[in-house]
């Protein structure tokens, strides 16, 4: 299947407009489109995300799922190359 | 026929392929750059920030208005339920301003304390991942580290716990694994709340301490001033105390604006 390149350019756009704009969750959605475009993107947002909200205390939730979220889309990008998906 | 040689460089099987790694290496000094303009100067980073948090709120106060579908009937209805209960409370507010006129010809006049510094709300739950609240106001107004914060009513709601000149950061008492003290119920059962994240509380309590649905919990303070009310206790019969679950009086999901202390 092949993805306009509009849409593998916006995909990342509209993922870090997110974190400003959406409900932490659908920032997650986007974070994991992103990572199907390149898996990095999705680590690389859940950081920025601790860079722009995390409270000094706790768990970087942001990087944690970022990173799992990485992991996600490269196994799927993995499936999909394969054609298993 | 033979295929030339190549001297490029083939990453068929390499785990990165040249593109791959440069878009990653973009991508580290990118989120390395942002980290350090974060917290090296966070006024600039406050100030490339803002315009992106205004448009959110732009744009959800538009959308909310567009998606508004209340019908005729139901809008008229509303009105004239606002109308009666504006005269009401016009009627109240009269009563009130003469008690307050009779007050102060008994008691004289008194210079109020300062007010705090009244703060607009840039960034809240849920599109932040945790209880924070990024507003607008920071040292240069004078804002100082670890000073309350309260919500509309006079709620406390938490401390400033990041400041730049141009922005704070409050961290809500309701960010996980805080703890603060307070009273629950008339009787002011000493209890210990820890945050359970989007505005909520948790606590323990013995059993005999008679914990209630419905009673109020207050900071542990001089004036002891209400943060929320118990909604649900969880009880185990082995256990000697029982869980309280208490929920805010202030939302910090809908919070626009708060007051930070001087």
């Amino acid at each position: 299947m092949k993805v306009p390149s509009y849409v593998r350019a916006g995909t990342p756009l509209v993922a870090f407009l997110s974190l400003f704009w959406f409900p932490w969750a659908v920032s997650c959605a986007f974070m994991f489109l992103a990572g199907l475009v390149f898996p990095a993107l999705a680590l690389a947002l859940g950081v920025f995300a601790d860079i722009l909200y995390y409270p000094g205390v706790g768990i970087p939730w942001g990087s944690v799922i970022g990173l799992a979220l990485a992991l996600a889309s490269a196994f799927v990008r993995h499936l999909v190359k394969t054609r298993i998906m | 026929m033979n295929r030339p040689f190549s001297r490029r460089p083939r990453y068929r099987n390499s785990l990165l392929s040249g593109g791959t790694g440069i878009a990653a290496g973009i991508l580290a000094i990118v989120i390395v750059l942002s980290a350090v303009v974060r917290f090296a100067l966070p006024d600039a980073f406050a100030t490339a920030t803002k315009p992106l948090w205004n448009a959110g709120a732009f744009l959800s106060a538009h959308v909310r208005s567009a998606a508004s579908k209340e019908s005729k009937a139901s809008l008229l209805s509303d009105r004239d339920r606002l109308v009666s209960q504006n005269a009401a409370l016009t009627a109240q507010n009269a009563a009130l301003s003469a008690q307050v006129t009779d007050l102060t010809t008994l008691l004289g006049s008194r210079t109020e304390p300062e007010k705090g510094i009244v703060a607009n709300v840039r960034a809240r739950p849920p599109v932040a991942p945790y209880d924070v609240l990024i507003t607008d106001q920071g040292s240069a107004a004078g804002v100082a580290l670890g000073a309350e914060a309260y919500g509309p009513g006079g709620t406390p709601i938490g401390t400033v716990g990041q400041v730049s000149a141009s922005e704070s950061r409050i961290t809500l008492y309701s960010t996980h694994g805080i703890q603060t003290s307070a009273w629950a119920g008339a009787e002011h059962i000493p209890v210990t709340l820890t945050g359970a994240g989007a505005g909520a509380f948790t606590a323990q309590v013995p059993k005999e301490a008679g914990a209630k649905v419905g009673d109020g919990v207050y900071v542990a303070s001089a004036d002891a001033v209400p943060i929320g009310t118990v909604v649900r206790i969880e009880s185990d019969p082995s256990s000697p105390s029982v869980g309280l679950d208490v929920r805010p009086y202030t939302n910090p999901f809908s919070l626009t604006w708060v007051t930070i202390e001087r």
